[in-house]
């Protein structure tokens, strides 16, 4: 950049200042050369540098320029909302007290502060609360009770279902035997020996009731039955059908359908003086805490057993009508009193459970569970097929027994 | 926040939030729907919302709700003329909320949203900060700006009374 008049000042500064090269410098003096007029100023610049400060100059209140933190005319609005909003700290609130003690002034602008806190209208509510709230899908405090109760309700729909299809005769119908009165003992016989018997219901009547002692009272002309070689048909016991039992009042639920027959046909017939020594071994194998379903299953189940059917036993020589004639005796006393609860009383450990009843036993604890005890279900299966014997439904002090063996 | 807690904020925070909007906005059924849309946000975010933050996060979205409402009637030149039509000054007056509810309709917007949720809700300064998406400096001098405009208008009104 040349010299020219309009930037000669910063050149005249800069030779001044000692800050000009050389070869500028030489510009410089050519241009004062060409601008006699402008030499004087370029000489006046050394007279204009100023002497160097006093050091003893000083500002006499430089305290009070320093910030002090405490409130004054010009910070008092910023103090005394700063004390409505509780912005202050103890140390700043007693300063605050302290100037307004010494300025009253201000009092008004305090009390004018704390009228500004807004307060809600609680009268105003919102018009549509309940569109708001959206449904609870699953358990919650509130409906948990009756979620559990509507759980409850579709297992033990689905439980029957369940028992219906493991138990396809189950009947439902029930009979009444009063003390007074007497029953035909077919009432409380599985519904296949029925038909079979029936066969023999011309020819093979007996009239002669069974006693409760537990000993069968059994004509001589009845005793001599076929021969277990027979057909089935022919083995059926005669003295089954229309048998007239002694009872208590006797409640008699259906009764399960067994193949007892089949079992009973592959035994061998008895002479009267045989009964007579098998009747006794027969009676302790009946357990009179025991439910009669599950006793007269394990009975079975035992006359096929390979021991009990040793010939030393006489059991293999036992006559089918004879024992179940026995049979249907304790039944008749047992029935009368073998309820679900003593079903659920009387069942222990099961060692294997079907699928449909492992089912139905987590379906009962599960149930149990998520009510949190408010709802009880329990169960009892039949020990010796795992079927289910008996369920107690309870919510609270309410309680359902139901057996589902007879 | 399960289904339950969500109910329950129905319970605790509708009518707050109402509260909120409608003295922002004048305008009940405009408030009704900002509600309605902040809580059917919060329920679509249910499961992203914690119970504890529940309440912050209807504010927030109610807020902003109202600003896009806002934003929008602006546009269309409605808003401003209820407001001023509907809440222009009045010289009859009954007691000192009637003056403090004048003086907080002439607040700026943004003063008016923060000082109600100070009183109103009782929110920090950090809390209104998050609320209304400004520092926490920022909340702190439109609080003081309000504080002193409300004490300016109820003392002119104090002095003509």
């Amino acid at each position: 950049m040349n010299i020219n008049t309009s930037n000669y000042e910063s050149w005249f500064l800069d030779y001044h200042e000692g800050t000009l090269s050389a070869e500028n410098s030489a510009e410089l003096f050519l241009f004062l050369e060409q601008h006699p007029e402008l030499k004087e100023e370029f000489e006046s610049f050394e007279m204009m540098m100023l002497p160097a400060a006093d050091p003893t100059d000083l500002f006499p209140d430089k305290i009070s320029l320093k910030k002090n933190n405490l409130p004054d005319a010009t910070t008092i609005q910023d103090w005394l909302i700063a004390e409505m909003e509780g912005d202050l700290n103890l140390q700043q609130r007693a300063a605050l007290l302290s100037f307004l003690e010494a300025s009253p002034e201000y009092q008004k602008d305090r009390a004018l502060y704390a009228k500004t806190k807004i307060e809600a209208n609680a009268s105003i509510q919102f018009p549509n609360k309940s569109k708001l709230r959206k449904p609870v899908i699953g358990a919650s405090v509130e409906n948990r009770w009756y979620y559990a109760v509507a759980a409850s309700l579709i297992l033990l729909i689905g439980a029957w279902f369940v028992i219906n299809s493991m138990h396809p005769k189950v009947s439902t119908e029930t009979a009444e035997i009063t003390k007074d009165s007497t029953t035909q003992i077919d009432s409380i016989l599985p519904e296949s020996f029925a038909p079979v018997a029936e066969k023999q219901i011309a020819n093979q009547v007996d009239p002669t009731p069974v006693l409760p002692n537990n000993k069968s009272v059994v004509p001589a002309s009845e005793k001599q039955y076929p021969s277990t070689t027979q057909k089935l048909a022919n083995q059926v016991s005669p003295v089954v059908k229309n048998q007239i039992l002694p009872t208590e009042k006797i409640k008699s639920a259906p009764v399960n359908h067994l193949p007892l027959e089949n079992k009973l046909a592959l035994q061998n017939t008895a002479t009267p003086q045989q009964l007579d020594l098998i009747v006794p071994r027969i009676t302790p194998m009946l357990d009179e805490s025991e439910p009669f379903v599950f006793a007269e299953r394990r009975l079975i189940h035992s006359i096929n057993d390979p021991i009990v059917t040793k010939p030393e036993n006489n059991l293999a020589n036992m006559q089918p009508a004879t024992l179940m004639n026995e049979l249907k005796e304790k039944a008749a006393n047992k029935v009368n009193h073998t309820t679900g609860e003593d079903l659920l009383a009387a069942n222990g450990e099961t060692p294997k459970l079907p699928a449909g009843s492992r089912l139905i036993k987590f379906a009962a604890w599960t149930i149990t569970k998520v009510s949190d005890d408010r709802i009880k279900v329990k169960t009892a299966f039949d020990p010796n097929d795992g079927k289910l014997a008996a369920y107690e439904f309870a919510i609270g002090k309410s309680k359902w027994t139901r057996s589902t063996a007879f | 926040m399960s289904p339950e807690q969500y109910n329950e904020c129905v319970e605790l925070h509708a009518d707050g939030v109402y509260r909120f909007v409608l003295h922002n906005i004048r305008d009940s059924e405009q408030a009704r729907d900002i509600v309605q849309d902040s809580f059917e946000k919060m329920w679509i975010n249910v499961s992203n919302i914690s119970h504890e933050k529940s309440k912050s996060y209807l504010f927030t979205t109610a807020y902003h709700t109202m600003l896009d409402k806002i934003r929008r009637g602006k546009k269309q030149g409605s808003w401003d003329e209820v407001a001023q039509s509907q809440y222009s000054h009045s010289k009859q007056y009954s007691g000192l909320k009637e003056i403090l509810r004048e003086a907080l309709d002439r607040l700026p917007e943004i003063q008016r949203s923060v000082i109600m949720l100070r009183d109103y809700e009782g929110y920090s300064y950090e809390e209104i900060g998050e609320i209304t998406r400004l520092n926490e400096s920022q909340v702190k001098v439109y609080i003081y700006r309000a504080r002193l405009a409300l004490k300016e208008y109820i003392g002119k009104i104090e002095n003509v009374i």
